[in-house]
């Protein structure tokens, strides 16, 4: 791997960042207008009888946090997407550029727009609902950590996805990555799904991580045991994506599809 | 002369659902091809749509794995040492674009970073100025006419001081002044610098005043390579096309008499086809003869017409 083909693909991401809204409105539009609502409906159960302040902070933290995810996994389906969109994906892969390198420079910029979204959305919701993410305190570092790798493992499961069968799927960006939400008990305990969806359920790493945020949120602590499975899993299926993707890949190759894939 | 590209017996068979099969259960695009380029060599690939050419250049850039067969640049193999072999070539095709939300600079300059440029802002002036295309430098590529967006690519092209290059249909969209002038320019280079080219298109003339040697694809396979003067050889059929002022009768009469293969589409028009060799000795006996001649206009064979030959031989053939 180059620094400096990474660094271009970086480049080519704040270009055009610069023209386009579009990447204002994935970064802070959508997280802070869901933060809204979520922190209107949170205000709502406040009010009713019997309903605890925990169970705001689990809300809210969820929404937020689950918006790592799905930026995550967005960033590297759409980065891949606009290049095709644009037939600009022939020009990289007809330079010196390798697929790791093309995904390294897109998780770099990723990782950084993420932070901002998240830095937005805290700051949004201390001030509109007076929410603090921060009582989550060092415990945010890992569960960030972590739930940026499993929207990198989807992204990369999508793209893999895309260049195999092409545009026909692309719809898989936006769509896919909810598939997982209703497992991964964002907004509410792994002991309120049904048991099959538990079986399946927790070997999703994110179910551990929001598992170990409403533990802190709670009270209980930082629970090893979660972030064990959550980043464990992780390491298995960062591999698992990476080997599926490069199969998907080399399958485009072979099929010509790679060629075709703007048309 | 060093050669830059050996391609040894390249063959690509696309899985049943890619084409029509014929009941094989895979297509044949490329079918046993071997060619090499020296350095400082043009070569010209030639061939009707669905040829294999865009298949065999997009094997050289390694986009496409091959089925078998063997391609090796600078001595390497394309399949082990991508990345190295790229560095050093480039290509450039009317069928690919740009970001379209990023400025001309922009886009290139993400490129001068992929080849890692020495001195990025001044080389990409300097591609924009050889292409006359300095004047876009800070505009959206969404803006760019298709003949802007052609230049681009050429100047993304030559931004790596590339010593190979791949170009599919380079001057496809350009106006006649500036495909003459990308010409001048790939020639130029070519001597200044002994860039080797492989060179697509559909103008024939093109590929005969820019190519060294012509390779001919159908149906995936080479059917005949050779240099473009020797190409027009294959060709035997010279046309000679006169404007006369004389009775219809005794042109008639002329042309069976020397049993000629001609054809009368106007009253004052005789089109006579024949070999470049007799075409002497016919104009000597019509000046001897009572047949006034007002016009005469020889047209020998081009690129063209090898083209037709072989493509509808081919056809004939199956």
């Amino acid at each position: 791997m180059k620094f400096h083909r990474i660094k271009a693909i970086t480049v080519q991401n704040l270009f055009h960042m610069r023209h386009s809204f579009e990447d204002f409105v994935n970064a802070f539009w959508w997280p802070v207008l869901d933060l809204l609502i979520w922190g209107l409906m949170t205000r709502y159960f406040y009010q009713l009888k019997g309903i605890s302040g925990n169970i705001i902070a689990f809300l809210m933290s969820g929404m937020i946090l689950w918006h790592i995810v799905w930026r995550a996994q967005e960033d590297i389906s759409v980065t891949f997407l606009r290049n095709v969109w644009s037939k600009n994906l022939l020009n990289l892969f007809v330079s010196p550029l390798t697929i790791w390198e093309f995904l390294a420079g897109t998780l770099l910029l990723g990782a950084i727009k993420i932070v901002f979204t998240l830095l937005a959305v805290t700051a949004v919701a201390f001030f509109a609902y007076s929410f603090n993410l921060f009582i989550l305190g060092w415990s945010l570092i890992p569960f960030f950590a972590s739930l940026l790798i499993s929207g990198w493992i989807a992204g990369l499961f999508i793209t893999g996805f895309i260049v195999r069968y092409g545009l026909r799927i692309q719809a898989f960006s936006w769509s896919l990555i909810g598939l997982i939400h209703p497992f991964s008990c964002v907004l509410y305990p792994f002991d309120s799904l049904p048991l099959w969806m538990q079986k399946i359920a927790w070997f999703l790493p994110t179910t551990h991580v929001f598992e170990g945020m409403r533990g802190v949120l709670a009270g209980a602590g930082f629970s090893i045991e979660h972030i064990l499975w959550a980043f464990g899993l992780n390491i298995l299926y960062l591999v698992l994506s990476g080997l599926f993707f490069s199969f998907m890949f080399e399958k485009a190759r072979e099929t010509g599809r790679l060629v075709k894939l703007e048309e | 002369m060093k050669t830059v590209v050996e391609v040894k017996n390249l063959t690509k068979k696309f899985p049943a659902s890619a084409k029509a099969t014929a009941g094989k259960g895979y297509f044949l695009a490329v079918d046993n091809v071997s060619f090499s380029i020296k350095k400082g060599q043009i070569i010209g690939l030639l061939g009707p749509n669905g040829a294999g050419k865009t298949t065999t250049i997009a094997m050289l850039l390694g986009l496409i794995k091959p089925t078998s067969g063997s391609i090796e640049i600078f001595g390497k193999n394309i399949e082990t040492h991508r990345s190295e072999i790229l560095q050093n070539l480039n290509f450039a095709s009317t069928y690919t674009e740009f970001r379209k939300r990023m400025t001309v600079y922009e886009n290139l300059y993400v490129f001068s970073l992929l080849y890692d440029v020495k001195n990025p802002k001044e080389r990409i002036d300097k591609t924009l100025e050889t292409f006359e295309v300095g004047y876009l430098r800070n505009r959206l590529v969404m803006g760019l006419s298709s003949g802007e967006i052609t230049r681009l690519g050429l100047c993304k092209a030559l931004i790596n001081y590339p010593n190979l290059l791949l170009l599919d249909e380079p001057t496809a969209s350009l106006d006649p002044n500036i495909a003459q002038k990308t010409r001048d320019f790939l020639f130029k280079i070519r001597r200044k610098h002994t860039v080797s080219m492989l060179y697509t298109s559909h103008n024939m003339a093109e590929i005969a005043q820019m190519c060294d040697w012509v390779i001919f694809l159908n149906k995936g396979k080479i059917v005949v390579q050779d240099t473009p003067l020797n190409l027009t050889k294959m060709v035997s059929d010279c046309t000679l096309n006169l404007i006369f002022d004389a009775q219809l009768d005794d042109v008639i009469n002329f042309a069976k008499k020397h049993q000629l293969n001609f054809l009368i589409p106007q009253p004052h028009n005789l089109i006579i086809k024949l070999t470049e060799e007799k075409i002497a000795q016919v104009l000597t006996s019509l000046a001897r003869s009572k047949i006034k001649i007002v016009e005469i206009d020889i047209k020998k064979p081009n690129l063209e017409d090898v083209f037709l030959k072989i493509t509808r031989n081919n056809s004939k053939q199956q």
